[in-house]
């Protein structure tokens, strides 16, 4: 069992970029019992990379909480693709004006695993924006949670927050919770959620397929498709790079990455 | 090259296609017009292989070789290319990346290595000059947001690119200003040749004037009604279908 405590301060205007990765090298089972907490100082900038990929014996809880001062921006980008369990308690707090937080997350699983987001975003000041962008891939007796809440205090007139979660279940047997919410005590907010659970489209199939696409390749291809353009988002080229390959090999297709 | 015999093709139990004959032979151009819902493009649909339809009766032969039996991609590899009507849209897959795919699974349908990357590019460069493609358009997200000229000048560069045997172009004038439609029909009478066949599915004889069909087929209610040359579109064109349907029911 592992109980590591992150504490990460980022001053006025300085910015940083953290990737965050649990390992276990055998596979004798591990547990891992994270707590990270981030400062966000005025007009500080903040990326932050959580990449779960860790073993079949591995289970991770994650608990980050995120304060944000005026004016400051947190990305906070969150792939998993393996582990045992995997859970994932995000808690974002706004406490200045015309600060933004963009919460993301790809999520990749088979066989029994597990993936748990449950994310919160508690807007106390005006002006600010929230985004959060979910999507998983699902096959087999895999399960995916999505527990998204935004709070809008009286005082947080002028937000913007959105969040949305897509799911592709591609087998019977696996399983997605998804429950996007959203409890707003201000009058003068736009926020907007919303929650796709679906197979892969059989028209795009077909095209795919006329163009002599065999259906597997035709399905992955899909697949990395709409797992894809949350990477945009992504900032570090590296990460991005590595990223995209791993989900490529994930869904068994072969990608020029650099054209 | 393509022998249609008596086929006729469900959907959902509905009866769309009652006993079609066509043959369609290396170099020639054949044009379907006929009225709405009279089965033209499900016709294109059940040569390409769409899986919604089944094939109820007779038979659709390919180069001496039953298709009927065949998956969408194993006729593709075959030299068949269907241009859609509505081409689909598929967000985070570039146009270029998309094409990659598409040749080197054709490739390696007969056996070969992929492509490699610089001769795609070059053959990409060739290809989406032959359509007045701009460069920029090549790593868009295939087909989002396209104007609905710009996704029919794709599926005519797909279209050059995999240089089919047999190119069905399923409406490709349909939504088409002039300009377009002239630079869609030049890019596929310059790759017409004498090996290949082209099967053009319109409404009007607008498209015909650029792309000469060799014949005219009428189809009405699931069956071809009516066959001629070119001359044959001009009549339709002045006199509506309705002489056709009433010279079928006497």
């Amino acid at each position: 069992m592992v109980q590591p405590r992150n504490l990460i301060v980022v001053g006025e205007n300085s910015q940083v970029q953290i990737i965050e990765r649990h390992q276990s090298l055998t596979d004798h089972p591990v547990f891992t019992n994270s707590v990270t907490e981030v400062f966000a100082e005025k007009r500080a900038i903040v990326d932050y990379y959580k990449i779960q990929n860790d073993r079949d014996s591995a289970s991770l809880i994650d608990n980050t909480f995120v304060e944000q001062k005026e004016e400051s921006y947190c990305f906070l980008h969150t792939f998993s693709f393996g582990g045992k369990l995997t859970r994932n308690n995000l808690n974002f707090y706004q406490k200045g004006e015309r600060s933004e937080s963009t919460l993301k997350g790809i999520t990749i699983i088979e066989g029994k695993q597990h993936v748990d987001h449950n994310t919160l975003v508690h807007h106390t000041s005006p002006n600010c924006e929230s985004h959060q962008d979910y999507k998983g891939i699902f096959a087999d007796n895999s399960v995916g949670v999505f527990n998204g809440r935004v709070m809008v205090d009286k005082e947080a007139q002028k937000i913007n927050a959105f969040q949305s979660n897509n799911n592709i279940l591609m087998d019977d047997k696996a399983t997605i919770n998804s429950k996007p919410q959203l409890e707003i005590f201000a009058d003068d907010v736009k926020c907007s959620h919303g929650c796709t659970i679906g197979q892969l489209d059989e028209e795009s199939l077909f095209y795919l397929r006329s163009r002599g696409i065999p259906l597997k390749e035709a399905r992955a291809l899909l697949m990395y498709a709409f797992a894809n353009n949350v990477m945009e988002s992504v900032k570090i080229p590296e990460i991005k790079k590595r990223i995209t390959h791993q989900i490529a090999l994930k869904l068994g297709v072969n990608l020029g990455y650099d054209l | 090259m393509l022998k249609i015999k008596n086929l006729q093709a469900n959907i959902e139990d509905k009866e769309i296609l009652k006993g079609i004959n066509l043959e369609i032979n290396p170099g020639e151009v054949h044009a379907i017009m006929g009225p709405n819902g009279s089965g033209k493009s499900t016709l294109s649909s059940v040569i390409a292989g769409k899986e919604e339809y089944t094939m109820t009766g007779g038979e659709i032969m390919f180069e001496g070789e039953d298709l009927s039996e065949l998956d969408p991609e194993e006729r593709a590899h075959k030299g068949i290319f269907l241009s859609f009507q509505y081409p689909i849209e598929i967000p985070g897959v570039s146009v270029t990346n998309f094409m990659k795919a598409s040749i080197n699974a054709h490739r390696k349908a007969q056996g070969l290595e992929d492509m490699p990357a610089k001769d795609m590019l070059k053959m990409i460069r060739d290809k989406s000059e032959l359509l007045e493609i701009d460069r920029k358009f090549l790593s868009r997200s295939l087909n989002q947001g396209f104007s609905g000229g710009e996704k029919k000048r794709n599926e005519i560069f797909q279209m050059a690119m995999l240089n089919p045997k047999l190119a069905i172009l399923d409406e490709t004038d349909s939504g088409l200003d002039i300009d377009a439609l002239k630079v869609v029909a030049n890019g596929v009478n310059k790759l017409r040749s004498e090996d290949n066949a082209v099967l053009l599915i319109t409404h009007y004889q607008r498209l015909l004037d650029y792309i000469v069909p060799d014949f005219v087929h009428v189809m009405v209610d699931g069956k071809i009604v009516k066959s001629g040359t070119k001359e044959l579109a001009y009549e339709l064109e002045e006199r509506g279908y309705d002489w056709v349907k009433q010279e079928k029911s006497v």
